[in-house]
């Protein structure tokens, strides 16, 4: 990676998670910068998913060290990790469906203090007007890409400053792509924010991505800035 | 990563011989008491007596009907609360043929049994009259437990009710039975059910040899239960049994009708445990509806739990051991053994979620790592 | 929290509205009128004796029972020429005034009624109650004498009855007279009787009008129209009157349930912590009611008026007593289970086991006695139709529970997070919810409305070690047929349960009736399997 290594948000170093009796990750090393986007890349089933989960603390650690800001974050909980900081938006989007929109986000403001609440939900509900307009239907009712819109503003709501995102895109229409995308960019420009998206959607990966890791086999095999992303890397690594 | 997949499989070929071991020593034991009985004189240290033998008489039929158990929880991943009914229901058909047998040598002297004198009969009620014959009563043992089983089985299983739903409902069925035969007029004896037994096959049920070859028999039932399940798990039925277990939906989805699986393994494991009732009920001499209340029902899942729960030898231990245990601390400390009882629970579900089997067998494979040389884990972290 | 202390507060109001209803009594101020005509009966000559008697029966004083009994018994003394001395026991007392004093047993004379005189009091005595002014002991004299069918009362009744002006009791003397006069009265009397009787809707009545156009009588065809359609009207009202008490039975069944499951509703729906210590919960709240209760006795002693509120204090404290035990069980051992539903199963069944037997030695195996406060005491009555005082408290407080649960579950943030909690424990976790306290609190909460069911149990129930394992298969099954996971399910579930049970069992009797409804629990999951309500979020099963 070109750019300077010295604030690093989070590093991962030699991690090996198990699910039962086998093996996901095998090694897994990640450093993600204090700003910007990294793609997580891969084919199915090499362990993407599961980075995202370690690091938010759903599956643990068998061995190796994971460091958030500097501070390891071997035996926290989920719940400490949010307040520390990092927002998760899981594959599926797993919103409360028996709440209504407003009480999914309710549910992430009650925890995370009542500071600038009304201008943070202004700002999600900038970025996601749709939430805003269905405020009172329950989750279960939205449609994919609208319980993805409210996924990402429940996430952010927790004031994170890592952001895990994992495939936004998947399964959900054109238009509501790239308002997502608008709002990855959106928070790149306004606020320092880490953002680690764990995509199979190429271009939406280019176009929102500073840098990008491949994973094989539960662990990173390249790495670099989005831009030296190239078709021998992509048709080696990631084609099927 | 070597080591744990080595552990695993270690742990299976572990838990393997130590189940072939400690089953030697059992059948051993199993032949052992009843010659004890026999060769030795009262006097002699090696005397079993009588009692003692029909003590583990009722132990092994408790270890049969966990094996039941083991077969629909452990293997099938269906937890039933009502396994006591079905024992319970064993029990009764074949207290059926035994109070038939008492004849006349009843209290009131009459041909019908005491408490149906008491309540006024007449004449014996149709449904008792085959239980003369003793070929009937074992027949009624197995076929009324697989009938309910068959019934409620299919019922529950058809609409899909499963985990802790099924749980729920099979204890409510069993409630619903002890209501049933706590009933004076159900013809089964109401509140005190059967007892003062006095005739088995012709022969008088109180003297040692009878004894000797009830726990004979229980001892060979158990055999061939715990070889009949042992075999069920290598056939194909076994593995679609443990897929259920694991997944449902996979082996759905693979084209199989889960329910009709489930439904012959809940039949075949009533019927067992029906076996296990009948060969109870002349050694504990008596049979009434406390046999399925919910209570009983939990006490055999805690043997389970106890012993081991999906491991092949794990429900015979467990029987064996809580009972003892449960014996020893009745008479130790009459007034607090249901604490003690209790806290083991606790205990096992929390510290050994693989029962006293599986604990053993961890026991085993952490003092073989110890021994063996390390180099196998050190690639691991490579 | 605040809606929890608004159901606190509401219960207590409520409780004490109860308390103060049956508080006032009528204190009767003829008592010196009264003795003053017994001194003047006892003074008086034969012809001044018969008025005097008249002016008598106006009064329905005790006291006149009283004399007349110690009059005959010849327990009345003159003591000189006015003073009327009454001995009860070794004591006089002056008639006159009521008050006890000292007499020299020589100067007196006993004095004692006439043959013809005791015939009239003794009637006089039978009627004393129809002027009680007790109005309960008037209907209840009334009733009694008409059922008599006593042609020598018939007079009187009916004199008296013009005279009552309280609604009830008009009733009650008119109902005596038409009864007396079924047996009494000229036909066209007999007619009028019973067609009043009819409209009047009187059970005690139904007999009688059978009794008298019955074969014997020769009764014309108009009178046995007359009652055909009199027995009819009665009949109905019957009916109507025991569906309305099948229905409250059920209520106040279906009450109890819902009290016993709700806690389990949240523990087990909510949580999907299958308690089976919850019984023990319940025990809990037996207990404390009855610790409350002795604390009550030998701090204030069981006559004082503070000890009938000993209720109010034993409430709050079972729930907070049970709350606190679910805490600790939540946090010593059930989060570390919540991965295993199974397996919390057979934990808990090891610590109910462990609670029953510790209750068994601290308070003894036998049953122990959790007295009723007088206001809960009593019956509440509304036309024909009566309920127990404990019964309404009951069925008045499950509705505060109902409704005080539902709105901690919606307004507050606690509530938010335990559904958010229910309905994905692991993303509720990664968004920050503190889910060790949520479950905690949560269960505590489970733990305390089971304790507040076991403080009202203790009122219509058994206290004992193993009160609990009464409820624990109906709590279960409550919870399965209203759809776990769903309060509302729980409490509609509870109710249908209730009122079917209640509505079975005139049938099939109490025994076959559970059965009957254990079986079409059983049933019904076969078309429903996933309750009323099924939980569409998060499968228990898997």
């Amino acid at each position: 990676m070109s750019e300077p290594q010295d604030q690093a948000k989070l590093e991962m170093e030699g991690v090996l998670v198990s699910y039962d009796e086998s093996l996901i990750l095998r090694g897994m090393n990640l450093v993600v910068p204090s700003k910007g986007v990294v793609a997580l890349l891969g084919r199915n089933g090499v362990g993407k998913t599961t980075v995202l989960k370690t690091i938010m603390g759903v599956v643990n650690v068998l061995e190796g060290d994971l460091r958030f800001d500097g501070t390891s974050l071997q035996k926290s909980l989920p719940e400490k990790r949010s307040r520390m900081g990092i927002g998760y938006v899981p594959q599926g989007r797993e919103i409360f469906p028996g709440l209504t929109v407003w009480e999914n986000l309710k549910v992430s403001l009650s925890v995370h203090g009542k500071r600038q609440a009304k201008e943070r939900l202004e700002e999600v509900y900038e970025l996601f007007p749709v939430l805003s307009e269905m405020k009172h239907r329950k989750g279960g009712v939205l449609s994919g890409g609208q319980q993805q819109q409210l996924a990402i503003g429940r996430a952010l709501l927790t004031n994170p400053s890592l952001l895990l995102l994992d495939e936004p895109t998947e399964g959900i229409q054109p238009s509501i792509i790239d308002q997502i995308e608008d709002a990855i960019q959106y928070l790149k420009k306004t606020y320092a924010m880490s953002i680690v998206l764990v995509e199979q959607f190429l271009d939406f990966a280019k176009a929102t991505a500073d840098s990008f890791a491949i994973m094989e086999r539960g662990a990173v095999v390249e790495k670099g800035a989005i831009t030296d992303l190239n078709d021998a890397i992509t048709s080696q690594y990631l084609s099927v | 990563m070597g080591h744990y997949l080595t552990s695993a499989t270690q742990l299976l070929r572990l838990r393997e011989k130590c189940d072939l071991g400690i089953m030697a020593l059992i059948v051993a034991v199993m032949i052992a008491m009843p010659l004890g009985n026999a060769w030795f004189p009262s006097e002699s240290t090696l005397h079993v007596s009588g009692f003692t033998l029909g003590v583990w008489g009722k132990y092994l039929c408790y270890a049969v009907l966990a094996i039941s158990l083991n077969l629909l929880w452990g293997y099938t991943g269906l937890l039933c609360l009502g396994q006591c009914l079905f024992f319970a229901l064993g029990g009764y058909a074949f207290g059926m043929y035994l109070m038939l047998m008492i004849g006349e040598l009843g209290s009131y002297g009459s041909k019908l049994p005491d408490f149906m004198v008491f309540l006024g009969y007449e004449e014996l009620p149709i449904h008792w009259r085959p239980f003369y014959s003793p070929i009937v009563a074992i027949a009624a043992a197995m076929l009324v437990p697989g009938l309910v089983a068959l019934i409620f089985g299919t019922l529950a299983f058809r609409s899909r009710i499963k985990g802790v739903y099924f749980a729920i409902l099979t204890q409510a069925l069993t409630y619903a039975a002890a209501l049933l035969f706590f009933r004076n007029d159900f013809t089964f004896g109401g509140n005190n059910g059967f007892t003062d037994f006095r005739f088995i096959f012709g022969a008088d049920i109180r003297t040692d040899a009878t004894a000797r070859w009830l726990f004979a028999a229980s001892a060979l039932l158990l055999l061939m239960v715990y070889w009949l399940v042992a075999w069920i798990l290598e056939t194909k039925l076994g593995k679609i049994q443990r897929a259920i277990r694991d997944s449902e939906n996979r082996v759905r989805f693979s084209g199989y009708s889960t329910t009709h699986f489930k439904v012959f393994i809940f039949v075949l494991s009533a019927m067992i445990a029906g076996l296990a009732g009948a060969l109870y009920v002349p050694q504990a001499g008596i049979i009434n509806p406390s046999e399925m209340w919910p209570a009983k029902g939990l006490d055999i899942v805690v043997w389970v739990a106890v012993g081991g729960r999906g491991t092949k030898f794990g429900p015979v231990i467990g029987a064996i051991v809580v009972n003892l245990l449960k014996s020893w601390t009745t008479r130790a400390y009459p007034e607090s053994w249901l604490i003690i009882l209790g806290a083991l629970f606790v205990v096992v579900v929390l510290f050994l979620p693989n029962g006293l089997v599986g604990w053993w067998a961890q026991m085993k494979s952490k003092w073989n790592q110890r021994a063996s040389s390390t180099p196998q884990t050190d690639a691991a972290t490579a | 929290m605040n809606s929890k202390r608004r159901e606190t507060y509401l219960v207590l109001i409520y409780c004490f509205v109860m308390a103060l209803l049956p508080a006032s009594h009528g204190q009767s101020t003829e008592d010196s009128q009264a003795r003053a005509l017994l001194v003047e009966l006892v003074l008086g000559d034969d012809d001044s004796r018969a008025s005097t008697l008249e002016e008598l029966a106006n009064h329905g004083d005790p006291i006149i029972a009283t004399f007349v009994a110690g009059w005959r018994g010849g327990q009345v003394l003159r003591d000189g020429d006015d003073t009327v001395l009454l001995k009860i026991g070794e004591q006089y007392t002056d008639l006159l005034t009521g008050v006890a004093t000292q007499a020299n047993p020589e100067n007196l004379k006993v004095n004692r009624p006439s043959r013809k005189l005791r015939k009239t009091l003794k009637r006089m005595v039978d009627l004393i109650d129809l002027s009680s002014p007790d109005l309960g002991k008037r209907i209840q004299s009334a009733q009694k004498l008409g059922l008599s069918q006593n042609p020598e009362y018939l007079p009187d009744l009916k004199a008296r009855a013009a005279l009552q002006t309280d609604a009830k009791v008009k009733r009650a003397f008119n109902e005596a007279v038409w009864i007396s006069e079924l047996s009494n009265g000229t036909e066209a009397e007999k007619l009028e009787a019973i067609k009043a009787l009819g409209s009047l809707k009187s059970f005690p009545a139904r007999d009688f009008i059978e009794r008298c156009v019955s074969a014997e009588t020769e009764p014309t065809a108009e009178l046995k129209q007359a009652s055909q359609q009199a027995l009819q009207k009665i009949d109905s009202h019957r009916a109507l009157i025991d569906v309305i008490g099948t229905l409250f039975r059920g209520l106040s069944l279906g009450s109890v349930l819902l009290l016993v499951a709700y806690g389990l509703a949240i523990t087990f729906g909510q949580m999907g912590v299958i308690n089976m210590a919850h019984g023990e919960f319940i025990a809990v709240g037996g207990y404390t009611a009855y610790m409350v209760q002795n604390w009550f006795g030998s701090t204030y002693g069981e006559g004082s008026p503070l000890y009938g509120y000993y209720f109010l204090v034993a409430i709050p404290l079972a729930f907070l007593a049970a709350a606190v035990v679910g805490a600790a069980l939540e946090r010593g051992l059930i989060r570390f289970l919540y991965t295993r539903p199974l397996e919390s199963l057979l934990a808990t069944w090891g610590i109910s086991m462990i609670l029953q037997q510790s209750f068994r030695l601290y308070f003894g195996a036998a049953n122990v006695s959790v007295s009723s406060p007088p206001w809960l005491a009593g019956s509440l009555s509304v036309g024909d139709f009566s309920m127990s005082n404990s019964r309404v408290a009951l069925i008045v407080c499950v509705l505060f529970v109902v409704i005080g649960t539902r709105l901690l579950l919606t307004k507050t943030h606690w509530g938010l997070h335990v559904r958010a909690t229910m309905q994905n424990r692991q993303m509720a976790s990664c968004l920050g919810v503190p889910s060790g306290r949520v479950n905690m609190i949560t269960f505590a909460f489970g733990s305390g409305l089971a304790g507040l069911a076991g403080a009202f149990l203790s009122q219509i129930g058994n206290v004992g070690p193993s009160m609990g394992q009464t409820y624990i298969v109906d709590s279960f099954m409550v919870v399965v047929v209203g759809g776990v996971g769903n309060l509302l399910g729980a409490a509609i579930s509870s109710m249908g349960i209730g009122m079917v049970d209640q509505g079975l069992q005139p049938i099939l009797g109490p025994v076959m009736g559970k059965i009957t409804v254990l079986l079409m629990i059983i049933l019904f999951l076969q078309v429903k399997p996933g309750g009323l309500f099924p939980a569409r979020s998060r499968s228990l099963d898997d």
